[in-house]
């Protein structure tokens, strides 16, 4: 532990493995998003019509967008209306509820860019008037502050504009739904930093530790397939509005807090290192 | 201000980690202005990251304000401020947002004589950091760490980046900081020559260990620079000699004791030293002497 401070100065180049790590949130995120769209079926029970006569709408902003390109006079533009109707429910549905995971992956990046700015700050902090414990209260109040102001950004965007676009049945799924990945990304990236400073404590060299890093990373990811997949299977989110507080958003709670609290221990150990 | 001793000591402080020290001892006197000098990577900085609470020690105590320096005692630490060699603030911050981060850190923070600061070193306020030239940045940390009273100052390299105008606005700016007498500075730099007639006693470092501490009256008047013939070296005593200039028919060799090297050698010339000189010699022609 007496090495964990330089842990956080190696932390920088563990950039390169963050890279990937970003790219593999990303595709996580898709393979969720896959998942949960392969199985619901909300989409077609939505008002689809097969043609403008018998269109009922789904009472969303959506319903004016093709109506609007059904009244034109253009033939060609109806025509598509009517044949990707489905589709462009399916891909706004997609694109919407991708909103919060995408929004919380790039925070997810950023509050590791966030933790780097923090390297040199430190050094401030180091030499000004603050304990070591205040100084560790003071970077995590920061970085949770970061990841709170943008996770509720995100989380309200996405909510109202499915809301707005697919209606208030799939609003309520996609808030839940994006309660989860915050709570599994933010679970997932507090291990890789508890990760990235044990490893950086242990292999000081940093290529080996760059390796290392992109190993833990992808057994990390590997190992979060079936996890996904089981979620996915269990059709957790027909139960989220129904079970709030259901098993696994217990194990999920605990996890997640769990890890937080073990990256509060670390931070503080490693605040009252010296180099 | 507080009554005190030194303002800072080093007692038997080594470290074998990363930039090596080996049983380095001095002190800096209350109200004194001590240079710290040495060639790039004697461990001038590694020492003053020691002081700044940034590196452990392995060995030796630092003392602050005659107290062991401690951690947990923010007090102690709002005393001191501290200059690194390379700016620690974010980088996407202005001048203004960083002064409202010490405002936080620091509780004798005085916004006026910031903003004066930033005036007299033509620091825009709202002008982003990253956008600043080094020179820029240096004069940033300066103004902060002028601007909450501390009572120690510890600059490391602070005129590395600045053209000679600015370096005498920074150098005028750290006298009017000493004028009450009570305050303390300890400033690194392997420019000596730019510092000294601020000065009142250099200490230096050479592969991690103290050579010579103290005034710098005393300093320069110890050491000399021999003028003779190549085959004139081998009358000095071997301790006595720093480094060896070799030319094609003559050779200059730095000596400690110039008194004594007189005494032994009469009819040699001896030129008086300045630290530059003792730098170059230890650093550039140091090797030769220890052979």
């Amino acid at each position: 532990m007496k090495k964990m401070y330089r842990a956080l100065r190696y932390h920088d180049r563990l950039v390169v493995s963050r890279i990937i790590y970003f790219f593999l949130t990303f595709g996580y995120g898709a393979i969720f998003l896959w998942s949960f769209f392969k199985n619901y079926d909300g989409y077609r029970n939505l008002g689809m019509p097969e043609s403008i006569e018998n269109f009922e709408g789904t009472g969303t902003v959506l319903d004016y967008v093709y109506i609007g390109f059904r009244q034109q006079h253009n033939q060609w533009l109806a025509e598509m209306a009517d044949r990707y109707l489905n589709s462009m429910y399916r891909f706004c549905a997609f694109f919407l509820a991708g909103v919060p995971v995408l929004l919380f992956t790039f925070v997810s990046w950023s509050s590791v860019l966030f933790t780097d700015r923090q390297q040199g700050w430190n050094r401030v902090l180091k030499a000004a008037p603050v304990t070591p414990k205040d100084r560790a209260k003071s970077l995590f109040i920061a970085k949770w502050r970061t990841i709170g102001i943008c996770t509720a950004i995100s989380m309200a965007i996405g909510f109202l504009c499915s809301r707005l676009t697919i209606g208030a049945d799939f609003a309520e799924r996609v808030f839940f739904g994006s309660i989860i990945t915050v709570l599994i990304v933010v679970t997932v990236t507090t291990v890789w930093d508890i990760l990235g400073a044990v490893l950086g404590a242990l292999f000081p060299s940093a290529r080996l530790n760059l390796t290392i890093g992109i190993i833990c990373c992808l057994t990390m990811m590997t190992l979060a397939i079936p996890f996904f997949l089981f979620w996915e299977s269990a059709a957790w989110m027909q139960y989220t509005s129904n079970y709030i507080f259901g098993p696994g958003w217990l194990i999920l709670i605990a996890v997640f807090a769990g890890t937080q609290v073990l990256a509060w221990l670390v931070l503080k150990r490693a605040c009252a290192c010296k180099e | 201000m507080s009554e005190y001793t030194d303002a800072v000591r080093f007692e038997g402080v080594s470290r074998s980690k990363k930039g090596c020290l080996y049983d380095v001892g001095f002190s800096v006197p209350k109200g004194t202005v001590m240079l710290l000098v040495g060639e790039n990577g004697a461990g001038k900085t590694t020492l003053l990251n020691v002081l700044a609470g940034q590196y452990g020690a392995d060995q030796g105590t630092v003392y602050l304000f005659d107290r062991p320096q401690s951690d947990d005692d923010p007090a102690e630490r709002a005393r001191m401020s501290v200059v690194f060699d390379t700016i620690p603030y974010g980088q996407s911050l202005n001048a203004r947002q960083v002064g409202k981060v010490f405002a936080g850190l620091y509780p004798q923070w005085d916004d006026e004589a910031y903003n004066r600061y930033l005036d007299i070193f033509g620091i825009g306020e709202k002008q982003v950091i990253k956008t600043y030239s080094r020179g820029m940045m240096q004069k940033l940390q300066i103004a902060c760490a002028l601007s909450h009273n501390a009572e120690l100052l510890v600059l490391d390299e602070p005129t590395a980046n600045l053209d000679p105008g600015s370096r005498e606005i920074i150098l005028q700016c750290l006298m009017e900081y000493m004028k009450d007498g009570e305050r303390s500075i300890l400033v690194s730099t392997n420019m000596p020559g730019e510092l000294d007639r601020y000065a009142d006693g250099a200490t230096m470092i050479h592969k991690g260990r103290v050579v010579f501490s103290g005034e710098i009256d005393t300093i320069l008047n110890s050491y000399g620079i021999v003028k003779c013939g190549p085959d004139e070296v081998s009358g000095i005593d071997r301790p006595d000699i720093v480094g060896i200039r070799h030319s094609r028919y003559s050779a200059e060799v730095m000596v400690k004791d110039r008194e004594r090297v007189a005494a032994k050698c009469p009819g040699m010339a001896i030129d008086p030293a300045t630290l530059d000189d003792i730098l170059v010699f230890t650093g550039a022609y140091g090797e030769e002497a220890a052979r």
